[in-house]
């Protein structure tokens, strides 16, 4: 039951994409995702990290968005539908509901 | 009610110190307790107390101090990454002979053994990378 944090968009990093590789190996789908600050570009539709979101859906596990990061960065519109969007409350909610939380970079 | 603690690895200009300071503020918001916050690395100039931003900018360091004050938050620096990158108390400055200390009230220094009574003490445990 872990929270796995990510900060960064995929652009600049490979956080997400190593993070998902270790659940995928792992298999485990008690975990979820949250993408906050630059991370949350992971989370456009239509965009070039389809196979990231691809390999989200194929794992079966929750992804959520920060809304606030998102707000910031003008998306308001054309995120993935499967993804939830949560505020800081919420992500406080969920860093209790998940027992353990990892940041990735 | 989850106690935390929140380890803070940016310097008040990355936003994994924004986010920090806003998640402490939410989890405090929502009854909620800090057991630390713990600044390492660069997160230690959060602790700073010369920086003077322009007026219309955030002052980060500022708000953290508002909040530990508010709250009676235990905000730990740790030693090493302090020394290091000059943020000095009273005691550092005068044994290093340096002509002042620039360590923001409410903040404290001490070592990394904080943060490890920390992930002991605390429900949770997270940490904010830059």
């Amino acid at each position: 039951m872990t929270l796995h944090l990510i900060n960064k968009s995929p652009a600049r990093s490979s956080a997400l994409n190593d993070c998902l590789s270790v659940l995928e190996f792992d298999n485990n789908s008690a975990s979820a995702i949250l993408l906050i600050e630059d991370a949350v570009y992971a989370a456009l539709n239509r965009s070039s990290y389809a196979y990231l979101q691809e390999k989200i859906k194929s794992l079966a596990i929750p992804c959520y968005v920060l809304k606030e990061d998102m707000l910031l960065r003008g998306l308001h519109a054309g995120l993935i539908e499967s993804f939830s969007i949560v505020d800081y409350a919420g992500f406080v909610q969920l860093s209790i509901d998940y027992n353990k939380v990892q940041s990735w970079s | 009610m989850q106690s935390f603690t929140l380890v803070v690895y940016g310097s008040p200009d990355t936003q994994a110190a924004s986010t920090a300071y806003n998640f402490a503020q939410a989890l405090l918001k929502a009854g909620h307790q800090i057991y630390r916050l713990f600044f390492y690395q660069d997160g230690v100039f959060n602790a700073c107390s010369f920086n003077t931003p322009p007026q219309d900018e955030e002052n980060l360091p500022a708000s953290w101090q508002t909040l530990i004050q508010e709250y009676d938050l235990d905000a730990v620096v740790c030693v090493a990454s302090a020394l290091k990158r000059g943020i000095v108390n009273d005691a550092e400055a005068e044994r290093y002979d340096l002509a002042a200390s620039n360590l923001r009230k409410g903040f404290e220094i001490s070592g990394l053994g904080q943060l490890i009574d920390g992930v002991i003490q605390s429900d949770r445990v997270i940490n904010f990378l830059p």
